[in-house]
């Protein structure tokens, strides 16, 4: 199926407009490990992976990334709908299946890739719900592993307070590199860096929480006592 | 069986998923101990067979996926 990736230009206004909506009344709060990333980055396709606390996560997250273009993953139900499904659609989004063997997605990243857009992916697959986080699925992987890109650790920590009240804090760590050994198979290369992404934005989250306060989704984790 | 259609299989299997040759066979079984493959490789098959056939497996039966034979005779089915 023929995809086409690059938006027009009231798309490209569409998301503008939402970035700016985003900057208002979230107001997130951004650090980075390496500020020498954000310049890094740009025009270098790579593979963003964050932990999943709240439905703002997608559009707030890659309003913060817009400059890398990202296309992100949609659960196929939201993508859908008939209102919000509108606006997700017009943004940069992938619907995928996680209730049939939907392979559709990997195909249409790929090509995002190959058209010079990073990928934003929430590998937990959905939003925490039972004050743990949730395994990241090594299926985003895969695509960094067989394409060679890094993968780029994000944590996000906060209540998405609209205009008052504490700001959502996003820490954007350092890139895991993704080198599969050639006699290595991509899906236990892919295994082992998806591991690695699942601990890495463990490490941000701890070090957010150490700085501004614990947060409140994760109520049944202590990061501090795992191995990290 | 579709021979020409089974080696293009095997050929895509070798090279996406690095299985080695010597020890794929049209029978050998993908998902089990022989082989090893598991869902994550599910989805470069798919993206696989589409790419070479223009056949979208998504939601097929799990039995397709068993063996070369049993993809081949799936594409097989699609192709008429």
């Amino acid at each position: 199926m023929e995809y086409n990736y690059h938006k027009n230009a009231g798309e490209l206004a569409f998301i503008k407009f939402v970035k700016g909506l985003v900057h208002l009344l979230i107001r997130p709060k951004v650090e980075w490990k390496d500020k020498s990333l954000k310049k890094s980055l740009k025009g270098k396709p790579v593979v963003f992976v964050c932990n999943h606390t709240h439905h703002f996560d997608g559009v707030v997250i890659s309003s913060v990334l817009s400059r890398y273009k990202p296309y992100m993953l949609v659960k196929k139900s939201w993508y859908d709908k008939s209102g919000t499904g509108s606006f997700i659609r017009i943004c940069r989004s992938i619907p995928v299946d996680f209730d049939t063997m939907d392979t559709n997605w990997y195909a249409q990243s790929e090509g995002a890739v190959e058209n010079g857009y990073s990928m934003l992916i929430f590998p937990e697959g959905g939003i925490a719900r039972e004050g743990k986080m949730l395994p990241f699925k090594p299926g985003a992987a895969l695509l960094a592993a067989k394409k060679g890109l890094d993968i780029i650790p994000i944590a996000s920590l906060g209540e998405y307070k609209i205009l008052f009240g504490k700001r959502q804090k996003i820490l954007i760590g350092n890139p895991i590199k993704s080198e599969c050994p050639e006699n290595v198979r991509y899906s236990k290369y892919a295994k082992e860096i998806s591991a690695e992404a699942e601990k890495q934005v463990k490490k941000l989250y701890l070090e957010l929480e150490e700085k501004y306060g614990k947060g409140k989704v994760y109520y049944k984790e202590d990061f501090s006592s795992e191995n990290l | 069986m579709n021979n020409a259609i089974a080696d293009q299989i095997k050929k895509m299997l070798v090279e996406n998923l690095r299985i080695p040759e010597n020890i794929l066979t049209y029978d050998s079984e993908l998902f089990g101990d022989e082989i090893g493959l598991d869902s994550i490789d599910s989805i470069e098959i798919v993206a696989g067979i589409d790419t070479l056939f223009g056949i979208d497996m998504t939601g097929a039966d799990r039995e397709h996926f068993q063996s070369i034979r049993a993809l081949t005779e799936y594409v097989e089915s699609k192709q008429g």
